[in-house]
């Protein structure tokens, strides 16, 4: 049978070869280096895998931050240089490269990554190499008693918020009457445990809940199920393609017309998976949203260069991303310190405000404590413009969260002091 | 004198690999094989060459292997985490888990053969995956095993690994070069020959007296032995178990490796999970959409070297008339003639 | 009236829902039955061709704005491509001793390399796909749930195409050609027939099923370029339960599988994902070749 010639071979190694020096995307992104040692942001996160979309938008976040940073001299007068790595969505091999990170290229913090395993991984790694870490997604370690590293910082709503902020809406404007499908594992586990916090304190019922398998790739067998629970809300925990399978399922099976659907984390790169309509009538929660630009003049700066660079319109991951990054880089020029205790202690209580409401990295966890936005998806016909899918219909404040004290912490005591 | 090291060499490369092992973290770090890649790859090639023990050398395709690897690293990382105990106690449960998994998977899947075999083990293999999750108040359910301290070895001597790659690779090196001399020497004995009697033809080798169900449950046995241990040592490099560990991809993985490296020689394992590892970890620094190089480069050297790549080298050095090369540990030529791709 | 906590018009409805969602694993458990079972290959890639199918027809309906365009000529796209692959791809390892390990490797390879050139081409966030209109509409509510007509023509549309395939096999010369060439190619390249061509129409064949599969399915889940991953797992599954070397085989394995997912999904849901492990094992302990499996094929 026909074998491959050495010719053939050589010549579509060549092929190989030359298309990837060509096509090639340097992932070490060298900027323009001052005189002293570059400030090396050492940015690992899922670049392949089910989230690949969000992190590569978390990334484009990063990148916009980086450049403002250098554009005002970089951190203590050191040109920030983002070092890249995928994590391949597999936590042996984010640890293997955060390693590498650590040892071989020295840097100066850990930002990044998306899942849960990654993220604790991180985090213990930022403890036993004593380097601050930045979290961009949201976190779930705070909810682990114990777990969490004094250099860790949060960014994104924690889940606790998230299921708070759209339970303690819910509860005012939808019905009382509540329902839960998730995704099983842990994010949505932790979800579901905010909104049994919430149906305590708001006086709703919460039905025993609807796990789908994970990673799930259909929700039709779990749907005659639902709907047999005649819920007034439907809480949904899930994100990426499975959100976008349940979204189509929902309208498919006409359970937007029998319940109100409320998405409890969601990115406008679900609603452009979907497709114009799909989350027509849905609500949902979601930690920043592109239209806040007519609202919060950073958020506008933040739209413009984002939209100029890549025609898109910038998502929650990107915001969040964005905001840590710039975040870190002024309080280190503030207190005029990149020393870990001190810019640590820094951020800790830090009030900022950049592409939203005002924000605060809480001093007892290290979670940001910031607002989150109630959307609610508009009918095809509605959309001005493509990326159209959303009315902002509210917001829930800050005071809508976990208090210290339920998570384990002392809310007198600093993370950084423990 | 030099005649003489050549001919050693060419009996024995044992001790050629080990000076490998001994240097290479000195290089390492130069080139794109850095430390921790090279221990993973270490860690890895074990697991492969564990899996092949059954798969290139008796026959036997295993779906299941992530149950073998995946208990063992959560019994070390459970008695790392919880019990605090020291990490050569807990590789040795790690293996000692590893051999009881296999016992009972093999006791219940060896009533069948060939692709059921296969399929039942796969099925099997889901009862750790089920059962880590629903306890997930213990390992961590899926977000996996943490809160392992920081490790030190403490016997022979005091050596730190948390943060020392070089001594984790060491330690390691050391660990995985042992099981090598171990499989070495199993695979070159009579059961050795035993096992590869039971691969080329499981009749014929029943009829020639060979009781072949003991054979093979033994085999699986060792199998899962090496697979505990290359299971523990995974969590003591990543001082962190994830689930993935035993998940059927981890099963998935183990299979691409061993034949990719070449199933049935002895370096085929390791070759296979160093490339593969290597090649991912490489390509995803430098290129966007690393994974179409990845997958375009692995069907090509596939479609080169069909035999996995020491497979197909042996092969081809052997086709030279040269002496029976392209495996790092050959064995000394066998008396009676062995299948051309097959003998360690 | 309730049956185990739900109102019987639950559990019609959960049936429906699985009968069709077997009619999907019908598809693809076809196509790789014949791919296996005819050739011996285990197609690594099948799930990559189902989400090639998909966004194929995302293509065609972009391009075209119609559904049912795509319906016809995306499958025959894929097939094509998959044509293409055998050719220059999958025929270069056989007679290769251990073809089996290295037909593995290479699909695998597809299955990592097909997914990524997707996101090159089309971007890494799904694409919508959306159901025809004309099958928008519900045909009857059972206990709440709409029973849409888009299920229905699933149904339909497996119900038709399952009997042509078997009159392809069983009926034309092409089938029996296909069919005789792997259980004894010698006898049948010595009788004058190319064998090699007849290889690469029967991996064609069954890729365009799994093409079929995905066309069929992209209105009601989300295209992406990993949706292929989980399908293949359960598909292998459908094939060892359902039996290797027959036409039943998948069939029966595919509605067997679907009903299990579905009932399984109403009464234990944390259960869901595992049952169809534990169902596998229980057919190979007490049936191993599978419910309409053939002797002799396991080894």
């Amino acid at each position: 049978m026909g074998r491959i010639s050495r010719r053939t071979f050589l010549k579509s190694a060549g092929v190989v070869g030359g298309a990837a020096a060509v096509a090639g995307f340097p992932y070490v992104n060298r900027l323009a280096l001052g005189q002293s040692k570059p400030f090396k942001w050492g940015y690992i996160s899922p670049f392949t895998g089910p989230y690949a979309t969000e992190t590569h938008d978390q990334r484009r976040g990063v990148e916009i931050a980086v450049e403002e940073i250098n554009e005002k001299g970089g951190i203590l007068g050191r040109k920030v240089e983002l070092v890249v790595r995928d994590t391949e969505f597999n936590p042996a091999a984010a640890r293997r490269k955060a390693v590498e990170l650590l040892e071989q290229e020295k840097v100066d913090l850990i930002a990044g990554t998306l899942s849960g395993p990654e993220e604790l991984v991180m985090n213990e790694l930022a403890c036993k190499y004593n380097i601050l870490f930045a979290n961009y997604p949201q976190n779930v370690v705070s909810h682990k008693k114990g777990l969490v590293c004094k250099w860790f910082i949060g960014s994104h709503l924690t889940p606790f918020q998230s299921a708070a902020a759209m339970g303690r809406y819910a509860a005012q404007h939808l019905g009382k009457k509540w329902h839960y499908i998730g995704d099983n594992y842990s994010w949505p586990q932790l979800l579901l445990r905010g909104l049994e916090k919430m149906a305590k304190e708001t006086g709703a019922t919460l039905a025993p809940p609807t796990w789908a398998p994970f990673p799930a790739t259909d929700y039709s067998q779990f749907i005659p199920k639902v709907q047999a629970a005649k819920p007034e809300v439907l809480f949904v925990g899930n994100f990426g393609s499975p959100q976008v399978t349940f979204a189509k399922q929902a309208v498919e099976f006409g359970l937007k017309q029998q319940m109100k659907i409320v998405v409890l984390n969601t990115e406008i790169t679900m609603a452009e998976a979907a497709g114009r309509g799909v989350f027509d009538g849905f609500h949902a929660g979601t930690v920043w949203y592109w239209t806040l630009k007519d609202k919060y003049p950073g958020a506008k700066a933040f739209f413009d260069k984002f939209h100029a660079r890549t025609q898109r319109v910038p998502s929650g991951y990107a915001s969040v991303s964005y905001t840590t990054t710039r975040l870190i880089a002024d309080t280190a020029n503030e207190i005029k310190s990149a020393d870990l205790a001190k810019l640590t202690a820094a951020l800790e209580g830090r009030k900022f405000q950049y592409v939203k409401g005002p924000e605060q990295i809480r001093a007892c966890d290290h979670s940001n404590i910031q607002q989150a936005f109630v959307l609610r998806g508009k009918p095809a016909e509605a959309m001005k413009d493509k990326w159209d899918f959303f009315d902002v219909i509210g917001e829930v404040g800050a005071e809508a969260i976990e208090p210290c004290k339920d998570e384990g912490f002392d809310e007198a005591v600093p993370l950084s002091k423990t | 004198m030099a005649a003489g090291a050549l001919s050693l060499l060419r009996r024995d490369r044992a001790p050629l690999v080990a000076l490998l092992l001994l240097v290479a973290p000195f290089v390492a770090d130069r080139t794109p094989l850095y430390t921790a890649l090279l221990t993973e790859a270490l860690v890895f090639g074990l697991f492969a060459l564990a899996f092949d023990i059954a798969l290139g050398h008796s026959g036997m395709l295993s779906l299941g292997h992530s149950a073998l690897f995946g208990v063992a690293s959560y019994t070390t990382g459970l008695l790392l985490a919880h019990r605090k105990w020291g990490v050569g106690e807990s590789v040795l449960a790690g293996m000692l888990a590893g051999l009881l998994t296999a016992a009972v998977m093999g006791g219940l899947a060896l009533r069948k053969r060939g692709v059921y075999f296969a399929m039942l083990t796969l099925a099997l293999s889901q009862i750790p995956f089920f059962a880590v999750r629903m306890t997930l108040d213990i390992t961590g359910g899926d977000d996996g095993l943490s809160g392992i301290p920081k490790l030190a070895l403490a016997f022979p001597f005091d050596l730190p690994l948390s943060k020392h790659p070089r001594n984790l690779y060491f330690f390691v090196a050391a660990v995985v070069g042992l099981c090598m001399l171990m499989v070495r020497r199993i695979l070159r004995s009579p059961f050795g020959r035993a096992m590869r009697a039971v691969r080329e033809n499981e009749e014929r080798a029943r009829t020639c007296g060979y009781d072949t169900q003991r054979i093979k449950l033994i085999a699986f046995l060792l199998s899962g032995l090496f697979a505990g241990v290359a299971g523990a040592l995974l969590t003591v490099l990543l001082e962190f178990v994830p689930i993935e560990n035993v998940h059927w991809s981890m099963s998935g993985t183990v299979v691409i490796m061993a034949m990719f490296g070449g199933s049935g020689t002895f370096a085929g394992p390791f070759v296979g999970s160093t490339v593969f590892l290597w090649m991912k970890d490489y390509l995803s620094k430098r290129i966007e959409f690393w994974e179409v190089f990845v997958g375009g480069t692995f069907i090509i050297i596939v479609l080169f070297l069909p035999e996995g790549i020491v497979g197909t080298l042996k092969r081809h050095l052997r086709a030279r008339g040269g002496p029976a090369a392209g495996t790092i540990a050959a064995s000394p030529r066998p008396r009676a003639p062995a299948s051309p791709t097959s003998e360690p | 009236m309730t049956f185990l906590g739900f109102p019987l018009e639950s559990w019609v409805a959960q049936l429906y829902v699985g009968l069709v969602n077997g009619c999907v694993f019908i598809l693809l458990a076809l196509g790789l039955s014949i791919i296996f079972g005819l050739m011996g290959i285990v197609n690594f890639a099948h799930g990559v061709f189902y989400m090639l199918g998909a966004y194929a027809a995302y293509s065609v309906i972009a391009a075209t704005g119609s559904y049912w365009l795509a319906l016809a000529a995306a499958p025959l796209i894929v097939g094509v491509l998959g044509l293409g692959v055998e050719r220059g791809i999958i025929r270069r390892i056989y007679g290769v001793k251990n073809a089996a390990f290295a037909g593995v490797l290479v699909t695998y390879g597809l299955s990592i390399l097909l997914p990524d050139f997707v996101r090159m081409l089309y971007g890494r966030p799904g694409k919508p796909v959306r159901i025809p209109p004309e099958l928008t509409g519900d045909l009857l509510t059972i206990g709440g749930t709409k029973l849409g007509a888009y299920r229905l023509f699933i149904l339909i549309v497996t119900a038709v195409v399952v009997p042509l395939l078997w009159l392809l096999l069983n009926k034309t010369n092409l089938g029996l050609v296909i069919r005789a060439g792997t259980s004894d190619s010698l006898m049948v390249q010595a009788l004058g027939i190319n064998v090699s061509r007849v290889w690469t129409i029967t991996f064609g064949l069954g890729i365009a099923l799994a093409a079929f599969a995905g066309v069929v399915t992209a209105p009601m889940l989300a295209v992406s370029p990993e949706m292929g991953g989980t399908i293949l797992i359960q598909c292998f599954i459908v094939v060892v339960i359902g039996g290797m070397g027959s036409f039943a085989g998948p069939i029966v394995g595919g509605l067997i599988i679907g009903q299990v997912l579905s009932l399984t999904s109403m009464v234990y849901d944390v259960l869901a994902d595992v049952i169809i492990y534990v169902a596998m094992a229980a057919v190979l302990l007490l049936r191993p070749r599978g419910l309409f499996g053939v002797e002799g094929i396991e080894d």
